[in-house]
């Protein structure tokens, strides 16, 4: 048989014996996350613009977001889609060097760190469409998730928080997940066995993020712009159980 | 079974990160120096007796302990820890200098320095003067010389008779450094702060760089005093402090405790290990300013407690005082307290009024309030950090130990 031919089997047969498993009952999934989080500087209103968070942080620099994601998915149509409800919580802080006027009037860089840490809270509605990989043996599983955030911040200069903070939004994510369980069938199944992890993903996932306090201009605008003006990205690793 | 292991692995791991804590400083092994299994000297060089109240060395006393300076007058103790075996031996402990001395052929040529008879587990030998180790005090000719010291356990003083049982073990080296690196630092910069100062320089590689001190003096307003002369010794130097720093690799120094808008000199010289430094740098001079972080810049956004009034009546009521007391000794000390607190106003006069409007309401919110109040006290004292890094940790360990790891279940 043609090498070609056998390659081809390989790639769609593994997927669906992978998929022929039932596994144990499922619940939730449990992610970790990363990505960066860059603030849209002219968004966030300042005193003076010498001190603007561009200025301060740097135009191009952005935070890296480290979060934690737990859903449960309280219903499910079998081998098509699951509907779950989640909350995430991550951090990401910034750092820069605070500022002094000298005597012309001109901010200096001074030795002093000025930063801004933020944990992001999150609650999301998920919708998983499992079809792809349960019935299609195509190991893709697309998902949509969407809720509101509460972005909590606060300042520190020279090591005393000077400002403090939260900005509440709304959240918009779709993604789409690689099912990892076709490499290693067996191993999969053992870890169902063993752990209860039904499946694994890895993901990436479009941020959308309006974190303006609902268009409140007394709220820090904490909306990220890696992607657009409320736009970024996440990648990481979910666990179904 | 397998719910009580993962309580037990949560209650485990939260007394563990409590008791695992890191040795007190000065802390050692017994091992070291040990001749055989139960049998050993650790000594330790102690009690300088000058005062000098320049640089010292801060080095390792149990093998290297070096002066700065040669001065016939200085004297320090030796103090021995034994092992429990040679506590109440009937042999001597002798205190010998010289190169080679572990050997019985060699121990003749050797200077006995002491002798004790150990009777505890600590002995000291005291007031070991430098004169001893180095005659020849001449800073110049002794530049940099090294004492060998060794003790012996032994049965008789007949060091040409080493009989079994008797013990000679390497004690510590003491040396004498009189010379400073011959390299100094270039300053690149200077940056102030607030109420403090940062000076960096050029990386610097010598063999007998061990680290760096800084030292600054108060200067006029344009820096053109000239207090601190480049090329100039420390000890000749006018400071009006000093910062010493035992790292090899470090390239800036930061001065703090300083008078914002007082313009300082800062000139930097390198340290050796004995605490001799190099001339200074050439000085650079700054005033510490007062900073202001990104949070001051910000340009973006209550004392009354809707429902608790609304259930007692009173702005007054004692536990409506309560729980302003709890809002502002707990809540306010919350990294997103003020924010939790102006959430709460935007809600809280809804809420009062469907208290006020509603009896049965009310009652209910008056018991749920008074127990509150009565242990928010405790809270206040315990204080947020210890609350909610408790909560915390307690959430995150239930997610992970009872949540992410389900029970194992097995199908076909």
């Amino acid at each position: 048989m043609k090498r070609w031919l056998v390659q081809a089997l390989v790639v769609l047969v593994i997927p669906g014996i992978a998929a022929a498993y039932d596994g144990s009952p499922r619940y939730g999934a449990f992610e970790l996350r990363f990505g960066p989080h860059r603030p849209d500087s002219s968004a966030i209103p300042v005193n003076d613009d010498q001190f603007s968070y561009a200025n301060v942080f740097g135009q191009n620099e952005s935070m890296v977001r480290v979060e934690l994601e737990l859903d449960w998915q309280f219903a499910r149509i079998h081998q098509i889609v699951s509907f779950g409800v989640g909350g995430l919580m991550g951090f990401m802080r910034e750092e820069g060097k605070a500022r002094f006027l000298d005597a012309e009037g001109q901010t200096v860089t001074s030795s002093d760190t000025t930063a801004i840490n933020v944990i992001p809270l999150g609650l999301v509605g998920v919708i998983r469409l499992e079809a792809l990989y349960e019935k299609l043996s195509v190991p893709l599983a697309p998902y949509i998730k969407g809720g509101l955030a509460w972005y909590l911040w606060w300042t520190r200069t020279a090591g005393e928080t000077d400002n403090t903070g939260g900005t509440p939004g709304v959240i918009i994510m779709p993604g789409l997940a690689l099912h990892l369980n076709w490499i290693e069938p067996r191993t999969a199944r053992t870890f169902d066995n063993e752990v209860g992890v039904n499946h694994s993903f890895l993901f990436v996932e479009y941020v959308y993020a309006r974190i303006d306090g609902f268009n409140d201009p007394g709220k820090m605008n904490l909306s990220p712009s890696n992607i657009g003006s409320h736009g970024t990205w996440v990648v990481g690793l979910c666990l179904e159980f | 079974m397998r719910v009580m292991m993962k309580t037990n692995s949560l209650l485990l791991f939260c007394f563990g990160v409590f008791l695992l804590k890191p040795l007190p400083a000065g802390a050692q092994l017994d091992t070291d120096n040990a001749t055989s299994a139960g049998t050993w000297f650790w000594a330790e060089v102690t009690n300088r007796s000058d005062n000098d109240p320049g640089i010292r060395v801060d080095a390792d006393h149990r093998t290297k302990f070096s002066y700065h300076d040669c001065r016939a007058d200085v004297s320090f103790d030796i103090r021995v820890r034994l092992s429990e075996q040679l506590i109440h031996s009937t042999r001597t402990l002798y205190l010998y200098m010289g190169d080679q001395c572990d050997q019985s052929s060699r121990l003749s040529d050797c200077v006995k320095i002491g002798q004790l008879t150990p009777s505890t587990e600590t002995v000291v030998f005291q007031r070991i003067s430098l004169s001893t180790l180095f005659p020849e005090t001449d800073c110049a000719v002794q530049a940099n010389a090294t004492a060998r010291l060794w003790f012996a356990l032994l049965d008789t003083e007949d060091v040409l008779n080493i009989i079994n049982g008797d013990l000679i073990e390497k004690g510590p080296d003491v040396r004498l450094d009189t010379i400073g690196p011959p390299v100094t630092v270039t300053l690149r910069r200077i940056l102030s702060g607030n109420e403090n100062l940062t000076v960096e320089w050029s990386a610097v590689t010598h063999t007998d760089v061990y680290g760096y001190v800084a030292v600054y003096a108060a200067s006029d307003d344009h820096c053109e005093t000239g207090v601190l002369q480049s090329g100039s010794t420390i000890e000749s130097a006018p400071y009006d402090g000093i910062v010493v720093r035992f790292a090899e690799s470090i390239t800036s120094l930061r001065l703090t405790n300083l008078t914002n808008e007082t313009a300082y000199e800062v000139a930097v010289a390198t340290l050796d290990e004995a605490g001799n430094t190099s001339v200074l740098s050439e000085a650079l001079c700054a005033a510490p300013m007062e900073t202001v972080g990104f949070g001051q810049a910000l340009d973006t956004d209550g004392d009354y407690c809707f429902v608790a009034t609304a259930a007692f009546g009173s702005s007054a009521h004692p536990s409506v005082n309560a729980l302003r007391v709890f809002r502002d000794g707990f809540l306010r000390r919350l990294p997103f307290g003020d924010n939790l607190i102006s959430g709460y106003y935007q809600v809280g006069p809804t809420l009062g009024n469907q208290v006020q409007n509603r009896p049965e309401l009310r009652n209910g919110v008056i018991t749920v309030l008074s127990l509150f109040s009565g242990g928010s006290a405790l809270l206040v004292r315990v204080g947020p950090a210890w609350v909610t890094g408790g909560l915390l940790l307690s959430l995150l360990l239930g997610l992970l130990l009872g949540w992410v790891l389900p029970s194992p279940r097995r199908y076909r």
